[in-house]
């Protein structure tokens, strides 16, 4: 049989995604697009567990909810008065990016449902689990033993490309955001300037 | 490729012939890179030159005058065609016959006398313009030698291609030379108008080399001779080849200033007087008869004076007519012998247009060497007068013996008077139009041109040398001055640009010392203030050449004394050029000799008759008998407006029509472009904004128009199992 | 209610996607268009992990990690842009960051 996940929880989760998510970009204050992506991270997490990927769920939750978002946070803090509702968050073009959102929308969604998926049914998938037991789970279930052997099987190569990235991505963003004394000093009296 | 021609190799002294070309051509290096700041030492270094120049050229002319050898001929290949192309090799080479020996000499021996003469004579001349010092001598001397050069290499020149290039380099030095007071507006127009009126001429010379050379497969002179020495050559028709002469000969026509091309010579003399002598009388402007006499059996094939050869005669007659009669009402010396050099060149076509191969050859010599000696003597002249004009001269005689007794003896050999060496030369050409079959018009037309001759030799030289001395003071105002130029309305608005150059006037004397730099002002020869003193004896330097040039003015006719004078001389000059394996010495004709004396005299007659005395007197019955043909002589027949209005006004209408489609057609659409480039520019550039997020909008636009682009083009692009299989299954 | 398929978790991300990349063409404040490439990011992620769920292949919750690895990569960067922006200009708002123009 095919997986078939829980209706309700899924309906209730993507509602969530999709408020959070207008909600982030919709929001009038940055501090409430913040706390909105959170919600939405959370939600995403959830769909990923209902899907059963635990570990996926567990890292979306630890680095982004945890890490990323609360960066972001914190830069939202640094540089922005954390509650000004004067926040104009729109620029001039919203009805045209609004557009070719959507045709880019109708495009995605006629792509994806006219096509055809090659799904295969999956017998082992259906959740088991009791208080006693714990997860019952299957051998084909996406395990973390299963995905650190193939994160270090065939994928050994963009594995470790990725730690460099992450190593290099730290160093640069000490290099672009530390003080350079050598460049020049902002103009003056731009903040008065703003709106 | 070429048929095996009858030639030797360069041997004995003609060996070493290459040394007469590039002797002056190191000098004009030396000149230009070395010396340069030192007139002095670049004389000498010119004179050096071509004193070597002289010494071989006279070796290889007495090599060639003892032995009876075949023409000498050395090249080496120069530019080298496909295997299978018709022409094949194209070559560089030297050709020594009789013909290129002798003018070599003549060349070389002329050329030193008018360098030394120039000596003296361009200091004279620089001294007049304050800012020109040393470096100009050096200037100079530096043309003159790349001339004498280019002049060599056209004598020796092996084959037509090659001609032509130093065809160009003598057209070259001569407008360096006829500008070379190049901040003087007229010369700079004159050396100009000489460039662009040759240049009509080269044009059809080089279509006809083509012709000639391409349909009988080379080049060279002798291979193209011995082609024409049976006839027509098989496979060309007669009219073909009397098309290509036709053509070839229009390249003469402007060098040698025929009918109707003739018209840059006298405004040639805006250059200093030795370019005149070398250049604009004895050398250069003989290359154009050089030239005919070389390609003699391409005129005259199987020795029958073709179509071609008819038409050069006819213009070598109109020409002789119409320079003497537009010589006899000048006032200005130089353009006296400038009309007079025209003319005599004209005699030299007549002479080889009938056949007269030695004759015209031997005119030329002779001229070469009486011409440059008035040239050389009417620079002297104008140096102790100051004038160009000859009624600020007379009296000379008593003040400059040296340059009297040389321009008297070069003035009768001019008009032809027994037994000084133009009588010969001129004679033998009349005699042989005389003898040729329908040749009596022609003879008539120049035995008229010879009578005019004589009158206007003798007038200039009454002018010039006999009577009181005038100066500026004295000078009738009625008469003297330049001829004032005829006012046409101009057949376009812009007449200045494109309008002859009008003759040396008063009026453009003084504008032309406007145009002059402030420090060269009041530098004019007509402004030097002159007339309290009388003028003096030129230095030797310069009349020391004159006298040798006499020397030759007077004894040179005695080289080509026809046989059947009875003068008990062999005939040395048709002993040494002929026609090959043609030994006919023409038959002698008392006819022609006596009536060209009778005309001489008669010629000398007249003008000493209306000069001797009173000359002002005898100008104003010239010109009262000559009504209104006085005027019409005066304006040169109206050839120079002829020329303005017919080939400036169609070329002034062409430029219009160019200039018509240049500003509505190809403007508007070079314009309309650009501005079609610089709307979208500036709309694309608004699209520039610098913000992050327009780009980012362009961007997802782009996205979905390809996206239902690919759509459009392909429906079931995106929903084929086979895309989504790739999508999916490619990395498996 | 109809069964839960493939369809539905791509058209969630689907939506997703759209309501990031709006967010990012809208948005004049720096932080909030790098929140809105978070969703980009997350609807990206949620495909690949259906996909890994239904087909079933394990290779797309590998690359799901990557993406997140990424993301964080790009998170850390973009942070340190926006402080050096915020330095040199004393705003953030990006509709008034126009210097990247000849």
């Amino acid at each position: 049989m095919i997986y078939d996940p829980n209706p309700v929880a899924f309906w209730l989760l993507a509602a969530m995604v999709a408020g959070c998510a207008l909600a982030v970009v919709r929001a009038r204050k940055l501090f409430h697009a913040g706390l909105a992506l959170v919600g939405t991270l959370f939600a995403v997490a959830g769909l990923y567990g209902l899907l059963q990927v635990w570990f996926l769920a567990a890292v979306q939750v630890l680095v982004y909810a945890g890490a990323i978002a609360i960066m972001l946070l914190f830069a939202i803090m640094l540089t922005h008065h954390m509650m000004t509702p004067d926040l104009k968050s729109l620029t001039t073009q919203p009805w045209t990016a609004a557009a070719l959102c959507l045709m880019l929308l109708a495009i995605l969604l006629g792509a994806t449902l006219t096509s055809t998926w090659q799904t295969a049914p999956d017998t082992t998938l259906s959740p088991t689990w009791t208080p006693k037991s714990g997860f019952q789970v299957a051998e084909a279930v996406p395990s973390i033993k299963a995905l650190g052997f193939r994160l270090l099987d065939p994928f050994t190569l963009p594995f470790e490309m990725v730690s460099v990235l992450i190593l290099v991505s730290m160093i640069g963003a000490l290099v672009v955001a530390r003080k350079n004394p050598a460049l020049p000093k902002a103009p003056e009296g731009r903040e008065e300037e703003a709106p | 490729m070429h048929e095996q021609v009858a030639a030797a190799a360069l041997e004995g002294a003609a060996a070493n012939v290459w040394l007469v070309p590039l002797l002056p051509f190191l000098a004009f290096l030396i000149i230009s890179f070395l010396t340069r700041p030192w007139g002095r030492v670049s004389a000498a270094v010119s004179i050096l030159a071509l004193t070597g120049s002289l010494g071989v050229s006279a070796q290889v002319f007495w090599q060639r005058f003892t032995q009876d050898a075949p023409p000498m001929q050395v090249a080496v290949p120069w530019i080298t065609l496909a295997p299978d192309h018709p022409l094949g090799t194209i070559e560089l080479g030297l050709l020594v016959d009789n013909l290129s020996a002798m003018m070599l000499l003549m060349v070389c021996f002329v050329g030193l006398c008018i360098q030394i003469y120039s000596t003296a004579y361009i200091q004279t001349e620089i001294a007049h313009f304050p800012t020109q010092g040393s470096a100009s001598m050096s200037r100079f001397f530096g043309w003159m030698s790349l001339f004498t050069f280019s002049m060599l290499g056209l004598v020796l020149s092996h084959n037509l291609l090659e001609i032509y290039i130093f065809w160009e380099l003598v057209g070259l030095c001569s407008y360096l030379l006829i500008g070379f007071w190049y901040f003087k507006h007229s010369a700079a127009e004159a050396g100009k108008k000489a460039f662009v009126v040759t240049r009509f001429g080269d044009l059809g010379f080089l279509m006809g080399i083509l012709m000639l050379g391409v349909a009988l497969k080379g080049f060279d002179f002798l291979g193209l001779s011995q082609k024409f020495t049976q006839g027509i050559p098989e496979g060309l028709t007669a009219g073909f080849v009397a098309l290509a002469a036709v053509l070839i000969f229009c390249g003469a026509i402007g060098k040698s200033a025929q009918f109707p091309l003739h018209v840059w010579l006298p405004d040639a003399m805006e250059g200093p007087t030795p370019v005149s002598a070398l250049i604009h009388a004895a050398t250069m402007v003989a290359a154009g008869v050089y030239l005919v006499a070389r390609l003699f059996p391409v005129f005259h094939p199987a020795g029958h004076a073709g179509e071609a050869a008819l038409l050069v005669a006819w213009i070598g007659g109109i020409t002789a007519f119409l320079a003497a009669t537009i010589a006899v009402v000048q006032n200005d010396i130089k353009r006296v012998l400038a009309y007079s050099t025209i003319s005599q060149l004209g005699f030299m076509m007549a002479g080889l247009g009938v056949g007269a191969y030695t004759a015209g050859s031997f005119h030329l010599i002779t001229h070469a060497f009486f011409k440059s000696l008035l040239f050389l003597g009417s620079g002297a002249v104008i140096v102790a007068c100051h004038s160009n004009d000859l009624w600020r001269m007379g009296g000379l005689r008593r003040h400059m013996p040296f340059t009297w007794f040389a321009f008297l003896m070069g003035c009768l050999a001019l008009a032809g008077v027994p037994p000084l060496a133009g009588f010969w030369s001129k004679d033998e050409i009349l005699g042989y139009v005389y003898a040729a079959p329908g040749g009596m018009a022609l003879f008539l037309v120049l035995t008229f041109s010879a009578f005019l001759t004589a009158f206007y030799v003798t007038r200039m030289y009454f002018l010039a040398f006999e009577g009181p001395y005038r100066g500026a003071e004295k000078a009738p105002a009625d008469l003297a001055g330049p001829v004032p130029p005829l006012s046409l309305p101009a057949p376009f608005p812009t007449s200045q640009a494109l309008d002859v150059a009008p003759e040396w006037t008063e009026e453009m004397a003084t504008s032309s010392q406007e145009d002059l730099p402030a420090a060269c002002r009041g530098a004019g020869m007509e402004h030097v203030p002159h007339g309290l003193h009388a003028p003096k004896e030129v230095s030797p330097w310069m009349w020391g050449p004159l006298l040798v040039l006499a020397l030759f003015a007077v004894f040179l006719g005695f080289a080509g004394v026809p046989t059947g004078v009875g003068l008990g001389l062999p005939n040395f000059f048709e002993g040494f050029i002929h026609l090959s394996g043609e030994g006919h010495p023409h038959e002698f004709h008392w006819t022609p000799m006596l009536l060209s004396v009778v005309v001489a005299l008669a010629g000398i007659a007249l003008g000493a008759g209306l000069f001797a005395g009173n000359p002002e007197r005898g100008e104003r019955r010239l010109r009262s008998g000559l009504r209104l043909v006085w005027p019409f002589l005066q304006q040169k027949w109206y050839l120079d407006h002829l020329w303005a209005r017919a080939l400036a006004g169609t070329m002034y209408a062409g430029a219009l029509t160019m200039a018509w489609i240049e500003a509505n057609l190809v403007d508007r659409a070079v314009f309309g472009l650009a501005g079609s480039v610089r709307s979208w520019g500036d709309w694309l550039r608004s699209e520039h904004t610098g913000k992050v997020q327009h780009y980012a909008l362009m961007l997802l636009l782009a996205l979905v128009l390809l996206a239902v682009g690919i759509g459009m083009v392909e429906p079931g692009f995106f929903t084929s199992r086979q895309f989504v299989i790739n999508l999916l299954e490619g990395g498996r | 209610m109809s069964p839960i398929g493939l369809n539905h978790f791509l058209a969630l991300g689907a939506v997703l996607f759209c309501l990031g990349t709006y967010g990012v063409l809208t948005r004049r404040n720096a932080i909030a268009v790098l929140l809105s490439l978070e969703l980009m990011f997350n609807a990206v992620n949620l495909n690949l992990v259906a996909f890994a769920r239904f087909m079933p292949n394990l290779d797309g919750v590998v690359l799901a990690v990557f993406v997140i690895a990424v993301a964080a990569a790009e998170a850390t960067v973009g942070v340190a842009l926006v402080l050096s922006i915020y330095r040199n200009f004393r705003h953030i708002d990006l509709d008034q960051v126009d210097t990247m123009k000849g």
